[in-house]
C-alpha cells in the first residue's frame, strides 16, 4: 500500500538528496537543451585551428576539442540530449508495454498468466546484445530502431513487477467489492489495478531511465548505437577512451556528465520510493 | 497496597498537521488482587496508556508523567531495566494471538524462551514448567501441544497459550488488551473464566482493556471509562452499571444492543464523533456531543472528582439508569 | 410474499493444500444450505468462525462458484443464465463488506466511488444527472456535499461504511447483502449504522441479508434469523421464535454465551471444547462434539432440517429438549 499523495510533495521536498539531485538533473537538462546554442561552432565542421585542444576559455572551447577539432561542449550536450531522449522514450515504451502486460497477466491469472509470463521468461533469457545486433543487421543502423530495441528489453522487468503488484492487489477487499458490484474486468484493470500499482511503477520507471541511458551508451560504445557524426555520450566515451592518454578531457567530460546524470536519476528515484513508502515516518 | 501507580501521564505524537494527544493527563492505580477494566472506543487512548507504561511506545511518541511499579519508576527508564520488568513483573496479553506468537517457533520453544531468559531455567526445568503452565491454562494434551506451531491451534487455544506465556514468570500485574475480541463468543467465555481463576488464585492484579461492557462486567472489580485520552469516570463495577454518572458512560451503555433492547425503535446513539486526532478538544472533550453541555463545559476542563466514585463532569447524572429508562417508557 | 432470493442445497468447497506435495483436500465451507429471502424482508444470519456465513454471502453475489445446489433469483437459476442476463441480475443485488475503509479504492474520491455503479449499469446517464443521484444518495446516508472530494483515508470508519452503503444503493438494487457491516466499528458508530440500515430498508423497500456474529445486533434488524455452524444450517425462524424459543442446542449455547453488560447477571455458559476445523468436520451432526445432550445417534446421522410452522431445526432431539 502506498502513502497518500497528499503528503508526497512535502516528503520529497524534505529530502535533501532529492532536492539537490533534482536540481542538478534539471540543470543538466537545461544545459542539454540550451548549451549547444551558446557555442558558436557547429556539430560537424571541425575547427582546423584547434585540434585536440584541452578545455580553455579562449575561443569558446569550454570543454576542449577532439582529434578532429570538433567542439566538445557542443558534442557533449548534443550527446546528453540524445541520451536523455532515448532514456525517456525507451522508459515510456517499456512502461506502456510492461504495465499492460503485467496487469493483465496478474489479474486474469491462470493459464493466461502462465503463458504471458513464460513468454517474458523466454525473452529474458535472450542475450540482449545479440538481439540488438540481429536487429541492426536486419534493419540497418537506425535511431528509431535503437529506441525500440532498448525499450523492448526494458519492459520485461516492469511486467514482472506489475504482475507481482497486481497479484497482491487482487486479494484486496476493494477489488472484491468491485467484482461483487458487477464492474467488468477491463474496467477493474484499468480503473482500479493500474492506478494502484502506480507507486512502484513510477519508482521503477525513474530507476529505469538511467538503465536505458547506460544501455544505449554501452551499445554506442560498442559501435552499435548512435553513429558518427551524431554524438551520444556512449560514442563520445568510446572515442575518449581511445585517446585517454593524450587527451584525457575527451573521456573525462562525457564520462563525468554521464555519471552525474545517472547518479542524479538514481538518487531521485530512491527518494521517490522512500517518499511513497508508508513505513518511513518522515 | 498499590502495585501500579500512574500519575499525570501524557502521551503525544507530532504529526504534520499538529500534535496528537493520545493520552491527556491520566492517573491510574492498581492494587494487588484487583481487576480494573479500562473501557473506551478506538482513539480513547486506552491502549496507548499501557504501552507507555511498559515502554512499548513508538519512537515518535513523547511521554511525560510517572509510572511506578512498586518502587521502580518505569517511564523513561533505560531499556535494560525495562527488559527485566517486562514479562517478569508486568506481562502483556495482546488482542490478536496470531501476531503475539512467533509463527516460526513451536509453542514449546516460545515458552522455554521466556523461562530461560527471565528465570534462567535449564532446558529440562523449562520444559517441565512449560507443561505445568499449559495445564494451568487448561490446554489438554500438553505434550503434543508443545510441539505444535501457532497456526495449528485454534483461536481460543492460541489465546490460552498467550496467557500461559504471560504467566510464565509469575508477574505481579497482567495487562490484557482486548483479550477476547478476536475470539468467538462461545470460546470467549472460557478464556474469561480462565482469567477469573488466575486472578483468584494468585492475587494477580489485572488490567483489562476493552471496548465491550459485557466482557468488563464479567471480570472487573472497578472500571475506568476513557474518552479522548482522559479518564472521564471511574467506579466499582456494580455502581458504574447501576448509576453511570458521566453522560458518555450513560450513552455508551445505552448504545450497546442487548438481547432485550426494543427492536422497533432506533438504537440510542451518540451523535457526532470523537475528536479527530490532532484536533484540539474543547475543555470537556465530550461537550460537542453532550446534551447537557453549557458554556462552562466548553471553557473549563472538568477534573475527576470524588473518592470511590469519580467522575470528570460539570453536570453528572445522579439517577440510577434503571429508573431513568423506566421513566422513559 | 414472492421469494426474491432462493438458495437450495448449496454446497461450496475450497481446495486446500497442506503442503506443496500434499494431496488437495476440500474444505467444505457450505453444505446443503437452503434459505429464502422475500421482497422487503430482512434475514439475519448468525454464526461463529468457520460457519460459512461469509462464504454464503459471496456465493449469492457470485464471488465464489457454487459446487452443488443452486441459487435462484425470482425463480431463475443463476448458473444457467447467460452472462448478459447475469449482469442484469448483478445489478439487483449488491454487497456491503466488513472493513469499510478497505472496501473502497484508496485512490478514488467519494464522488467517483459512489458514481461507479452508475457508470457501469447506466452508462447513458448524463454527467449532471449522475452527479445529482450521487449527491442525493450521499445525503440519504447522512453525508454531505463536502464529502464528495474526500479520499477514504480521510474519513472515519463509520463514514466509509456510509459511502459503501451509498455506493451499493445508488443503482437501486432489490437486495443488499451485508457481511458483518458493523463489526469493525465502535459501539456508538455501530448504533448509527444499524439505525441507518433500518431506515433505508424501510424507505427503499430493499431486502436485506444481515450477517453477523453478534446476535444482539442481528436481532435489531432482522425479522427472520438463520443460525449456522460449520457450514450447515442449524435453525431458522422468526426473531421472536429464535430468541424466545430457541430449539437447537447450538442456538441456546450462543445465546447463553453472550456476556450481558451487567455485573451480577448469570455467568455466561460456555459450550465445551473448541470449534472444530472446517477441514475436518465431525461426522453426523456437526455440533455433536460440543453438545451437552449428545447421543450416539447424533454421531451417525446428519439431522435434516425439520420444519414446524416456519420454525426449522436441524436436531434429532429437539422435541425432547424443549
Amino acid at each position: 500500500m502506498t502513502a497518500p499523495a497528499s503528503g508526497l510533495w512535502q516528503r520529497l521536498a524534505n529530502d535533501r538528496w532529492v532536492v539537490g539531485c533534482g536540481a542538478l538533473l534539471a540543470a543538466l537538462t537545461v544545459l542539454a537543451l540550451v548549451g549547444p546554442a551558446l557555442s558558436p561552432y557547429s556539430l560537424e565542421t571541425p575547427d582546423w585551428r584547434a585540434m585536440a585542444l584541452p578545455p580553455t576559455t579562449q575561443d569558446a572551447h569550454w570543454f576542449g576539442t577532439d582529434r578532429l577539432g570538433r567542439d566538445l561542449w557542443l558534442r557533449t550536450w548534443h550527446g546528453t540530449r540524445i541520451s536523455l531522449l532515448i532514456g525517456l522514450l525507451a522508459t515510456a515504451v517499456s512502461m506502456l508495454i510492461g504495465v499492460t502486460w503485467g496487469a493483465i497477466a496478474g489479474y486474469v491469472g491462470g493459464r493466461v498468466d502462465a503463458l504471458m509470463m513464460r513468454f517474458v521468461d523466454v525473452l529474458y533469457s535472450l542475450p540482449y546484445v545479440f538481439f540488438v545486433i540481429v536487429l541492426t543487421v536486419l534493419f540497418g543502423r537506425n535511431l528509431i530502431l535503437i529506441f525500440l530495441a532498448i525499450g523492448a528489453v526494458g519492459w520485461l522487468t516492469m511486467a514482472r513487477i506489475v504482475r507481482g503488484q497486481t497479484l497482491a492487489l487482487r486479494r484486496r477487499p476493494f477489488i472484491e467489492a468491485a467484482i461483487a458490484m458487477g464492474v467488468p474486468t477491463w474496467r477493474i484493470v484499468a480503473r482500479h489495478v493500474v492506478p494502484n500499482v502506480a507507486g512502484p511503477v513510477i519508482v521503477y520507471a525513474t530507476l529505469t531511465i538511467p538503465q536505458m541511458i547506460l544501455f544505449e551508451s554501452f551499445l554506442s560504445f560498442l559501435g552499435l548505437g548512435v553513429q558518427e557524426p551524431l554524438a551520444s555520450l556512449g560514442n563520445l566515451i568510446a572515442a575518449g577512451a581511445a585517446e585517454m592518454e593524450i587527451a584525457p578531457w575527451m573521456l573525462i567530460v562525457p564520462a563525468g556528465v554521464l555519471v552525474l546524470l545517472l547518479g542524479c536519476c538514481n538518487f531521485v528515484g530512491d527518494g521517490l520510493r522512500d517518499a511513497l513508502d508508508p513505513g518511513s515516518n518522515r | 497496597m498499590t502495585l501500579l501507580d500512574i500519575r499525570a501521564l501524557r502521551v503525544s505524537y507530532a504529526v504534520p498537521s499538529g500534535t496528537v494527544h493520545a493520552v491527556d493527563g491520566v492517573d491510574f492505580a492498581l492494587a494487588a488482587g484487583e481487576c480494573v477494566g479500562v473501557v473506551g472506543e478506538s482513539g480513547s487512548g486506552k491502549t496507548q496508556l499501557f504501552l507507555a507504561a511498559l515502554g512499548l511506545l513508538d519512537a515518535t511518541a513523547s511521554a511525560s508523567g510517572s509510572v511506578r511499579l512498586g518502587d521502580t519508576e518505569l517511564l523513561g527508564a533505560p531499556r535494560s531495566l525495562l527488559e527485566t520488568v517486562r514479562g517478569r513483573r508486568i506481562a502483556f496479553v495482546f488482542q490478536d494471538p496470531m501476531t503475539a506468537l512467533t509463527p516460526q517457533l513451536t509453542i514449546g520453544q516460545q515458552l522455554s524462551e521466556v523461562l530461560r531468559v527471565h528465570r534462567a531455567l535449564g532446558e529440562d526445568a523449562a520444559r517441565a514448567r512449560s507443561l505445568q503452565l499449559l495445564e494451568r491454562v487448561h490446554i489438554g494434551d500438553a505434550v503434543q501441544r508443545l510441539r505444535q506451531y501457532p497456526h495449528e491451534l485454534s483461536g481460543g487455544l492460541r489465546q490460552r497459550v498467550t496467557v500461559a506465556l504471560a504467566l510464565a514468570c509469575e508477574p505481579q500485574v497482567l495487562v490484557a488488551d482486548e483479550p477476547t475480541t478476536a475470539l468467538d463468543v462461545t470460546v470467549q467465555a472460557g478464556v474469561l473464566e480462565l482469567l477469573r481463576e488466575v486472578k483468584r488464585e494468585r492475587r494477580l492484579a489485572i488490567v483489562l482493556i476493552t471496548h465491550d461492557f459485557g466482557v468488563a462486567a464479567q471480570l472487573c472489580d472497578r472500571i475506568a471509562v476513557m474518552y479522548a485520552g482522559r479518564i472521564v469516570e471511574s467506579a466499582a463495577t456494580e455502581e458504574l452499571y447501576a448509576r453511570p454518572r458521566h453522560p458518555y458512560t450513560r450513552a455508551l451503555l445505552r448504545a450497546v444492543p442487548r438481547l432485550d433492547t426494543p427492536v422497533d425503535e432506533p438504537l440510542v446513539n451518540i451523535r457526532g464523533a470523537p475528536p479527530a486526532p490532532g484536533e484540539t478538544p474543547t475543555a470537556c472533550a465530550f461537550a460537542p456531543r453532550c446534551a447537557r453541555a453549557d458554556a462552562r463545559c466548553v471553557s473549563e476542563r472538568p477534573e475527576l472528582m470524588g473518592t470511590e466514585q469519580r467522575v470528570a463532569c460539570h453536570h453528572p447524572f445522579t439517577e440510577p439508569l434503571a429508573t431513568a429508562l423506566a421513566r422513559r417508557s | 410474499m414472492t421469494s426474491l432470493l432462493e438458495v437450495r442445497d448449496l454446497t461450496v468447497e475450497y481446495p486446500v493444500r497442506s503442503s506443496a506435495w500434499g494431496r488437495a483436500r476440500a474444505l467444505q465451507a457450505l453444505r446443503g444450505v437452503t434459505l429464502s429471502v422475500a421482497e422487503g424482508e430482512t434475514l439475519g444470519i448468525v454464526g461463529e468462525s468457520g460457519c460459512g456465513k461469509s462464504t454464503l454471502a459471496r456465493a449469492v453475489v457470485g464471488l465464489v462458484p457454487a459446487g452443488g445446489g443452486d441459487i435462484r433469483w425470482r425463480g431463475q437459476v443463476l448458473a444457467q443464465l447467460r452472462s448478459a442476463q447475469r449482469q442484469a441480475i448483478r445489478r439487483e443485488m449488491q454487497m456491503v463488506f466488513q472493513d469499510p475503509t478497505a472496501s473502497l479504492d484508496p485512490r478514488m474520491r467519494v464522488a467517483a466511488l459512489v458514481a461507479e455503479p452508475l457508470q457501469v449499469f447506466e452508462p447513458d446517464l448524463s454527467a449532471a444527472r449522475r452527479r445529482e443521484r450521487v449527491l442525493r444518495m450521499l445525503e440519504r446516508v447522512g453525508l454531505a456535499a463536502e464529502h464528495l472530494a474526500r479520499f477514504p483515508h480521510e474519513l472515519s470508519g463509520g463514514q466509509c461504511q456510509r459511502v459503501a452503503i451509498a455506493r451499493a444503493l445508488v443503482i437501486e438494487p432489490r437486495l443488499l447483502v451485508c457481511d458483518e457491516p458493523v463489526s469493525s466499528l465502535d459501539v456508538s458508530v455501530q448504533a448509527q449504522i444499524v439505525n441507518l440500515l433500518r431506515d433505508l430498508q424501510r424507505d427503499l423497500g430493499v431486502s436485506l441479508v444481515f450477517i453477523s456474529h453478534n446476535m444482539a445486533v442481528v436481532r435489531q434488524l432482522s425479522a427472520r434469523i438463520l443460525v449456522m455452524y460449520l457450514g450447515r444450517v442449524m435453525e431458522v425462524g422468526t426473531r421472536e421464535a429464535v430468541f424466545a424459543d430457541a430449539r437447537h442446542p447450538y442456538t441456546r449455547a450462543l445465546l447463553a454465551a453472550i456476556p450481558p453488560p451487567e455485573p451480577r447477571a448469570q455467568r455466561p455458559v460456555h459450550a465445551s471444547g473448541e470449534i472444530p476445523s472446517p477441514l475436518d468436520p465431525p461426522p453426523g451432526c456437526v455440533f455433536h462434539t460440543r453438545c451437552p445432550w449428545v447421543l450416539d445417534r447424533c454421531r451417525e446421522a446428519i439431522p435434516a432440517l425439520e420444519s414446524t410452522q416456519g420454525h426449522d431445526v436441524a436436531c434429532l432431539r429437539w422435541r425432547e429438549l424443549r
